[in-house]
């Protein structure tokens, strides 16, 4: 019997259903199923800074999202939370340290914001961290290849041949 | 010199700050890997384009006219290797390095290096070598830059090469991969108008390639020989490889270069590249070596031989062409220096000051670190360039063939060969920098005939080959690593859709779930 956790999972607008036709109309196949889902860790962040532009300083908030893995970081939407319980089998585990995950935070929001706002000095960038969010990706199985799938935007990529 | 002449260069800098300003904010710079890859949107034209003007530009206008000119058709033996350069880079390193870097998350070069070789000191001492050697490369470029703009404007060269070095800067603050590789794109084109006009016009003069091959003989028959001035290089078979190597194989070892295919839009990118790449070779490649080639009839007394094609446009064309030609000329020569700069300047802030000095350093400091570095390499550039300025073929020949000696066979085994590990590529690294360097200095080139190129590359790939097969058991490559390489190899065989549809920003999250299922399936 596989062990439970109860984690907070980014509510997807993509279903299995969506998933496997989204799949299937690329692949050519309509036996495409879903293998599996997995829970994929990511570091969430708060950021909030005073920018200063050409305009005067602007104070501007938003979340920041550190791939607990690879240790990536990137600036995402507003997203919605909800508890689920999922099997260790699903889940992958974090790699990454937290404090080195907030460094990755602030240099992800403060080079995002420079180059987009084309700030005229740096600035500073407090982050709160929030703790682990997960993502689902559904893992969806072809004739051909094996493909995961982005429950929150659709986004797919394939996995390696050896693992189809 | 024209007005005409000078007002083609202004506008000619006009439009090409303005492509740059619009790839900026296309978005080409919103995150890091924005500012330094473009995103990974390059497509196949671009890619193919910005790889060719990067690896080529200052050297083709003036060291290979001037090799032409002082070495007659012997040139052409750099100009071979160089022809099939594009293609063969992109065919061998391409698609599967794209993939790699992606699942790696590396964005520089040598941080791909180190991700495919686990080991600080890969990236120590190949940001360090890069970094100095690709300074060196730097200030071939402001040569470059400084002599076409002082005989554009008939300023003084000083004053000139402050232009030219100010120009360079600004044009590299603008930043951003993204509107390097869209001018570079750009300038491509010009160049090639540009230096098929001034061959065209010299053909006109002379009576056509026959007629002046006829008038070459009554100069010195040598120069038509593949052996150079005086048959200076008979039967130097080695010297010969070594010119075809330098720009055929070599460039799969520039990290400048080779950044180009981190940067394409996907894997498959690299094919319709490769096309794109031979085709503009093989119009332009050839043509700056037959111009300076037949320069000797028209300008014999010419005393500096790099000089031969700006002389030459200046001759023979109407002032408003001259004008295109020369903005083309310079464009092309300012199109590397910022391509350069800018891979500097990432190399030296992210590979070493983040890396080894200042791992938590804040995005103001790497910034700050980043443009010091390119403000003092400029510097330094000028005042070498103004002082006591080596030939542009000389520095040249000299960065490029120490950077593929050490980093040709690391790049090639890192996509090619699953058992090429650290200690294989660390220590093909250092002997392949030491040999080419020690060759080059030393003066064995003449007492061997084998050019530093040629015995750099096989001194470099015998070790990463001997090491790496004695160290397998004390520094085995991770199996994460093979995995990913597996990963890169099988990608064709995904089926097309799939591919085309492929969010490639999710590569990172692929590799780790690859990862986990591989070890659920090995386990049962």
């Amino acid at each position: 019997m596989a062990e439970r956790r109860q984690v907070i999972v980014i509510r997807g607008t993509i279903s299995e259903t969506d998933a496997v036709c989204v799949v299937a109309s690329l692949s050519g196949d309509v036996g495409a199923t879903v293998e599996m889902e997995m829970i994929y860790p990511y570091y969430r962040f708060d950021a909030n800074c005073a920018v200063p532009t050409m305009a005067g300083c602007k104070d501007l908030s938003m979340f920041c999202l550190v791939d607990a893995v690879n240790g990536l970081g990137s600036t995402a939407d507003s997203f919605e939370l909800e508890k689920e319980s999922v099997t260790s089998e699903q889940l992958l585990g974090d790699e990454v340290d937290p404090d080195d995950a907030a460094a990755i935070a602030v240099r992800t929001v403060s080079h995002r914001l420079g180059r987009k706002l084309r700030t005229i000095r740096s600035f500073n960038v407090e982050v709160q961290p929030r703790g682990l969010v997960y993502k689902r990706f559904w893992i969806v199985k072809t004739i051909d290849a094996r493909v995961m799938v982005d429950s929150t935007n659709g986004g797919l990529h394939p996995l390696t041949l050896r693992a189809a | 010199m024209s007005g005409t002449v000078v007002l083609f260069l202004v506008l000619y800098y006009v439009v090409v700050l303005g492509i740059g300003y619009w790839a900026m904010r296309r978005g080409g710079g919103d995150d890091l890997e924005g500012f330094l890859l473009g995103g990974r949107q390059v497509g196949p034209m671009a890619t193919a384009l910005t790889l060719q003007s990067t690896s080529m530009s200052g050297y083709m206008f003036l060291g290979a006219g001037g090799l032409g000119y002082s070495q007659g058709y012997w040139a052409m033996w750099f100009a071979a290797g160089d022809l099939g350069s594009g293609v063969l880079n992109l065919s061998v390193l391409g698609r599967r390095m794209r993939k790699l870097s992606q699942t790696f998350g590396a964005l520089t070069s040598i941080e791909y290096l180190e991700k495919r070789y686990p080991s600080s000191a890969i990236r120590l001492f190949a940001g360090t070598l890069t970094v100095f050697l690709l300074g060196f490369y730097v200030l071939a470029q402001m040569i470059a830059g400084g002599k076409g703009m002082a005989l554009v404007t008939g300023l003084p060269y000083p004053v000139a090469l402050a232009i030219a070095v100010s120009i360079i800067l600004i044009y590299t603050f603008m930043g951003g991969y993204l509107a390097v590789a869209y001018t570079d794109f750009f300038q491509s084109i010009i160049m090639l108008v540009g230096v098929l006009w001034i061959a065209i016009a010299v053909l006109i003069e002379l009576g056509g390639l026959t007629a002046a091959n006829h008038a070459i003989v009554e100069i010195d028959p040598t120069l038509l020989s593949i052996w150079g001035k005086g048959l200076g290089f008979e039967g130097q078979w080695g010297v010969a490889l070594g010119a075809v190597l330098i720009f055929s194989i070599g460039v799969l070892g520039w990290p400048h270069v080779v950044t180009r295919h981190m940067a394409m839009s996907r894997p498959a990118t690299a094919r319709k590249a490769g096309m794109w790449a031979m085709a503009w070779n093989l119009l332009f490649v050839p043509t700056p070596y037959l111009v300076g080639i037949l320069a000797v009839l028209i300008l014999p007394e010419l005393s500096d031989p790099e000089m031969a094609i700006f002389e030459v446009a200046n001759l023979l064309l109407p002032a408003a062409v001259t004008g295109l030609v020369m903005a083309a000329i310079m464009a092309a020569i300012m199109s590397t220096a910022d391509s350069l700069l800018l891979q500097t300047g990432s190399i030296a802030s992210r590979d070493l000051y983040e890396r080894f000095i200042n791992p938590k350093a804040s995005e103001r400091q790497m910034v700050m670190v980043s443009r010091g570095l390119v403000v003092a390499i400029a510097m330094i550039g000028y005042v070498v360039a103004l002082y006591e300025p080596p030939t542009v073929f000389a520095i040249v020949i000299f960065a490029t063939s120490v950077l593929g000696s050490a980093f040709l066979p690391a790049y090639f085994c890192a996509v090619w060969w699953k058992k090429a590990n650290t200690a294989g590529a660390l220590s093909s690294m250092i002997v392949g920098a030491s040999v080419a360097v020690g060759w080059e200095v030393t003066g064995v080139v003449e007492a061997t005939q084998v050019a530093p190129m040629t015995a750099g590359v096989v001194c470099s790939i015998v070790t990463m080959i001997v090491v790496s097969l004695l160290t397998q058991n004390i520094s085995p490559v991770p199996h994460s690593i093979i995995d990913a390489m597996n990963d890169a190899q099988a990608v064709n065989r995904i089926p097309e859709a799939l591919q085309r549809a492929s969010d490639m920003s999710l590569s990172p999250e692929s590799g780790a779930i690859n990862r986990r299922l591989d070890n659920e399936d090995q386990d049962g």
